[in-house]
């Protein structure tokens, strides 16, 4: 007999979650950046230690403070060891949407199999850089535009948060404001539970319905 | 010609929306593969009737003096809206893809069409050709939402009757077939069941699906593979 397990993907197929994470120096002030560290930190450990998934979640972090890095290349949840964000510089959100748009459309990095991605943008200002027309090429690309788009303002003041609503396009979601760190957190909470929702349900590419846990257990309770 | 297929409901859906029609005659056959789409609440109604709408289009199309590809889509999208016109269900609620292979004995060749994800394939020693959506995310085109010709994938090709093999799937099985390998699947498929009796090979591939190896797999699966090899 013929062996057709060489020419069938064995592997579940990926669902991936893009994190365009804002480490501009701004990020430094009242501890943000350690909130946002342990929350990114959290939410990979709740998903790893999921087990009852039907997809396979892979993250990639974009981070823009200064510079533009993948801080996580597209790497499956359970065999990342997060390593801290420090804070540093401008805040180069129009690069990020670039380096998005380029990963998202690359086919050997995300292949055509994978479930709608999940793209997170969080920030608390405003672009140093041209972010309009790179921001509507990424929500024009394909894949952007079937992607499900989640979006924090860590006090970006309302000229951010203009750009964030933007981002969101025509979601149903609006932006999520974060005024003190639980909001951080609160918010992590709902993109691991909206993310494990799709990854548990027997068609990954629909939306689900989360609602926001707004209950402040296991939560700091301090303000920044 | 040896036609086989299979078709099974994914391990943690409660209805199977894939639908499968053959129609195998002396001078033409028409294999229909159909996958309704999973947002839309009556698609297993609607890819049923996919099946019916395109065996109804073909039959009447065949009578037509010009035959134009452009009248057979058509056909297919005029019979499917009258037939859920005519039911209880609205058509956005009965959303479905639609995957045919009119094979054409007398004028040896072949209409691929399809509408939405899934694939289709043909290998002979002319050509080989596969047709595969290049859409991601299943955010797919359908019966029930497209209304152009533009939608449809049409490839026509000319085919040895006494040489070729033909393979159409669904998404189910198209999305974990490992990609520009989809012909040595067809291959490897056909030599496998070979090796069975003919009344034997729906039995292997219903197996197949059953047993299927990719992790996680959630989709219904259709498949439909024919072929022709004749010594001469």
């Amino acid at each position: 007999m013929e062996n057709l397990n060489d020419l069938i993907i064995q592997k579940a197929r990926p669902l991936p979650v893009i994190i365009l994470a804002d480490i501009s120096g701004s990020m430094a002030s009242d501890n943000k950046i350690g909130i946002l560290n342990n929350a990114m930190r959290e939410m990979i450990d709740s998903l790893k230690d999921e087990n009852s998934l039907r997809a396979e979640i892979y993250f990639s972090v974009i981070t823009f403070g200064g510079d533009v890095k993948p801080h996580i290349n597209f790497t499956k949840a359970n065999e990342i060891n997060w390593i801290d964000l420090s804070a540093n510089g401008v805040t180069p959100m129009g690069k990020a949407f670039e380096v998005t748009k380029l990963l998202l459309e690359d086919r050997k990095v995300i292949p055509s199999r994978s479930y709608a991605p999940t793209l997170v943008l969080l920030s608390d200002g405003i672009p140093t850089d041209n972010w309009e027309d790179p921001l509507d090429q990424l929500l024009s690309s394909p894949r952007a535009s079937k992607a499900f788009r989640i979006a924090m303002s860590i006090g970006a003041g309302q000229d951010g948060k203009t750009v964030l609503k933007r981002f969101l396009g025509d979601s149903e979601l609006d932006v999520f404001e974060a005024v003190q760190a639980r909001d951080i957190k609160k918010f992590f909470r709902f993109v691991t539970m909206s993310v494990s929702q799709r990854a548990k349900s027997v068609n990954p590419n629909q939306p689900v319905s989360v609602s926001f846990d707004d209950s402040d257990e296991d939560l700091d309770d301090f303000e920044f | 010609m040896n036609i086989h297929s299979a078709i099974i409901k994914g391990p943690t859906k409660e209805n199977l929306q894939d639908a499968l029609g053959i129609v195998n005659q002396k001078h033409f056959s028409v294999l229909i593969v159909a996958d309704g789409l999973g947002s839309a609440k009556h698609s297993d109604y609607g890819a049923k009737k996919a099946v019916v709408a395109v065996e109804k289009a073909v039959k009447q199309w065949r009578d037509l003096d010009k035959k134009d590809n452009k009248v057979l889509i058509q056909l297919i999208h005029f019979y499917w809206n009258l037939i859920i016109g005519d039911s209880d269900f609205e058509k956005k609620d009965c959303l479905t893809t639609c995957l045919f292979a009119y094979i054409d004995k007398i004028s040896k060749k072949i209409i691929l069409g399809q509408l939405g994800d899934g694939l289709l394939l043909i290998k002979s020693k002319i050509e080989t050709v596969v047709v595969k959506s290049t859409e991601d995310y299943n955010f797919t085109k359908s019966l029930g939402r497209s209304k152009s010709y533009n939608d449809w994938n049409i490839k026509q090709v000319d085919y040895d009757i006494n040489d070729f093999k033909l393979l159409i799937t669904t998404d189910g099985i198209s999305e974990d077939l490992v990609e520009t390998k989809e012909d040595e699947f067809a291959e490897a498929l056909i030599k496998n069941m070979l090796k069975y009796k003919q009344n034997k090979r729906n039995n292997y591939l219903n197996e197949l699906l059953e047993n299927w190896p990719t992790k996680f797999h959630t989709d219904d699966k259709t498949i439909c593979i024919a072929w022709e090899k004749k010594k001469l």
